[in-house]
């Protein structure tokens, strides 16, 4: 296991989820929920799972779930099922307080902001990495001789 | 949170008039420029940096280290200076090699970290780093001022002040990365500690630090110390292509909040009912000095030297007239309303000269214009309110012909080689299909047309018509950040990234731009700002920097 930034697991888990066939507003979300689930012990092969199942299953229906909770919600407190880890880390990027009631639902407060908590690495195999950069790289456009002279607009030399 | 500072909405310049792509690239640094706050409070703090490594050979080669205490946090400069053959310098990000090497260290380095920095940042992207390399950064030297500079305090001589002037800077980096990149700490890990909380502070701290290292470099080689006026001129060069430029697409909070606090400034401003004499010669002080900094502003490109050029003329004309508005009432805002049918180049220059004189109206600013909780979305719950509200806040992207191929043209993507952002022609090149989202304008007039005539659910309309997530999320957004959003069409061919590169790098304090094509420019970095011993001696006047040669 190597450790990574979260802003690398996320976006690696981004452009992997596009580039398994995501929209890209999903597949932002997804990318942010899986890197807090890769905390847990199941978080790996939830996300792997997750990858697997697109365009359809949960990258999708977490997205839409979500979203037509907090609408139904407006600006009072939601209460969601508790799930598994990447259905809890949907949960916590929200930018809301949230907290586990003794009745098994997590209540998201939408009137109180907070911070989505993060851990300072993200622990993943090189196995699972190596599959999701094959992922990402769908979604890379390979190099050609006109793109490498033009593409980021430089001159070739700047020895000035 | 940040601080909120109400706006009085009807003072403000509307994000129809700001929020262009040419105005964007017309901005200038102001006073709530990263680097400006970022040396208050290092003033403020009377910082004192130390250099308790310095291994270099006798012609510049090795290691330093540079410590300071910042808000309760210690903080330390890993600097690795190699021998690089010509052939191997470029500014290009396609590098494998550069003059210099750095790392923003969280603490001091003992040993063993040092030895870790030392292997792993001369190769950047190849390297691997953790959460207490805070930024990785890498500069090329100046050649041409850097060998002038050592063998003139070799020879016993001070360096040709012609040089000094023209070239500002010793070595130019070209990247300085943050955030999480290959293994450095995650933003977050530091954005509540005390004077990193600003946008870009810890990136912008590194960077004040290579530059003084660049000095102490060329003193180490050429044995003598260079005079504290020239130093003081010799900035950080920094060359940016079109890596940077999606950044104000995909972080439209961020935008925002940075746009608000420098329009809530200038609006504050002119609201001044009377200024006072010593704030009437201190306007005129500063009109003065955009002058002198303006005919010290020369490119090798073409069009933009006549660009400058013209600014000059006009400028030169404004500059005379400015008295004549001061002593009426509210000053600032008629002289502001005078400037409408000048170009957006002068008009951006009062802008940020008219903030200069006002520290204490707008610094508190710069406490809005971080992001510290996430994009907080407004609620929209069907495609009636939908239309409406696309029809209310986009109303510039309906305008815009999208059945016109040239509207179309260029595409943004992602290279396989470098992982960087890129620009093609759809019609000339490969991978479109795999084109990154910054086309917003586009998918908001699709989503727009795809929207049902009979009233849905947005959330009903999400399941059942696919495609149009990131498009509901920006008219979401648009709300709470009414300056979050580019008002031009980003994959036109009328799209010079270069507007986004100068909006960027003017928020950052940047000044002396020079682009080397509609992609790339570059740019300096802390000219005129205070040496590392000059912290208590104020530090805060130091907009559009004059070389008293």
């Amino acid at each position: 296991m190597n450790g990574y930034s979260f802003t690398e697991v996320e976006g690696v888990l981004t452009k992997a989820a596009r580039g398994s066939g995501a929209g890209v507003a999903h597949a932002a979300k997804f990318a942010k929920a899986a890197a807090l689930a890769l905390a847990s012990d199941e978080g790996a092969d939830l996300v792997n799972a997750a990858l697997a199942d697109l365009p359809n299953g949960v990258i999708r229906d977490h997205a839409i779930w979500l979203q037509r909770d907090l609408a139904d919600a407006g600006e009072g407190t939601v209460m969601f099922p508790i799930g598994d880890a990447l259905w809890v880390g949907y949960i916590d990027s929200l930018p809301y307080k949230s907290v586990e009631t003794p009745t098994g639902k997590i209540a998201v407060y939408m009137d109180v902001f907070a911070k989505p908590v993060r851990p300072p690495r993200v622990f993943i195999s090189d196995k699972n990495m190596a599959k999701w950069q094959v992922l990402a790289a769908k979604t890379y456009v390979p190099e050609t001789e006109q793109s490498r002279l033009g593409g980021a607009g430089a001159g070739l030399t700047d020895n000035d | 949170m940040n601080a909120f500072v109400a706006p009085t909405p009807a003072s403000l310049r509307p994000p129809s008039q700001v929020m262009r792509l040419s105005r964007m690239g017309s901005m200038f640094p102001t006073r709530l420029s990263f680097l400006r706050s970022l040396m208050r409070r290092l003033a403020a703090e009377k910082v004192k940096v130390t250099r308790p490594v310095w291994e270099m050979s006798d012609d510049g080669f090795g290691r330093a280290v540079y410590s300071l205490d910042f808000g309760g946090h210690t903080y330390s400069l890993v600097a690795i200076s190699t021998d690089l053959p010509p052939e191997m310098r470029t500014d290009r990000v396609i590098a494998e090699a550069w003059d210099s090497a750095y790392v923003l260290y969280d603490g001091v380095p003992d040993a063993a970290e040092l030895d870790r920095i030392t292997a792993n940042a001369p190769r950047q992207e190849a390297g691997r780093f953790t959460e207490r390399d805070l930024v990785l950064s890498r500069a090329n030297k100046s050649v041409r001022l850097f060998a002038h500079v050592t063998e003139r305090l070799q020879a016993g001589q001070q360096p040709d002040t012609d040089m000094i002037r023209s070239v500002g800077y010793l070595m130019r980096t070209t990247a300085v990365y943050g955030n999480g990149k290959f293994g450095i700490a995650d933003r977050r890990l530091i954005a509540d500690r005390p004077g990193l909380e600003g946008p870009f502070a810890a990136e912008m701290l590194t960077v004040w630090l290579i530059r003084n290292f660049t000095h102490d470099l060329a003193e180490h080689v050429g044995g003598a110390p260079l005079d504290d006026h020239l130093k003081r001129h010799l900035g950080v060069g920094n060359s940016t292509g079109l890596g940077m430029a999606p950044f104000l697409v995909t972080h439209p909070v961020l935008l925002n909040n940075w746009m608000l606090a420098r329009e809530t400034a200038l609006a504050r401003v002119r609201a001044i009912p009377v200024l006072q004499p010593v704030q009437k010669a201190r306007v005129l002080e500063l009109a003065k000095r955009a002058t002198q900094h303006l005919a010290q502003w020369d490119v090798p490109d073409v069009d933009h030297q006549r660009r400058i050029e013209k600014l000059r003329a006009d400028w030169a004309g404004v500059e005379a007239s400015i008295g004549l508005y001061l002593n009426q009432t509210y000053p600032l805002d008629t002289l502001m309303a005078s400037m409408s049918q000048r170009s957006e180049d002068v008009q951006e220059l009062m802008v940020s000269l008219l903030i200069e004189p006002f520290g204490d109206l707008v610094d508190d600013l710069c406490e809005t214009m971080g992001d510290t909780i996430g994009p907080l979305s407004s609620v929209i719950k069907d495609t009636d309110t939908l239309r409406v509200l696309l029809e209310q806040y986009f109303s510039w992207a309906m305008e815009i012909d999208f059945s016109a191929p040239a509207e179309h043209q260029q595409f943004w993507y992602v290279s396989e080689a470098k992982q960087e952002p890129r620009l093609g022609d759809r019609y000339l090149e490969p991978g479109s299909e795999l084109e990154s989202p910054l086309d917003i304008a586009r998918r908001i007039v699709s989503l727009y047309k795809a929207l049902p005539l009979q009233n849905q659910s947005v959330v009903e309309f999400s399941r059942d018509v696919s495609g149009h997530g990131l498009a509901i999320e920006r008219a979401q957004l648009v709300m709470r950040y009414q300056y979050g959003e580019i008002q031009d069409n980003l994959v036109g061919v009328g799209c010079l990234p270069i507007d986004m590169l100068r909006c960027k790098l003017s928020f950052f304090g940047a000044s002396k731009f020079d682009p080397k094509s509609d992609r790339w420019t570059r740019i300096t970095l802390c000219q005129g700002a205070p040496l590392i011993g000059e912290l208590d001696k104020g530090a805060d006047d130091w907009w559009l920097p004059v070389f008293q040669g």
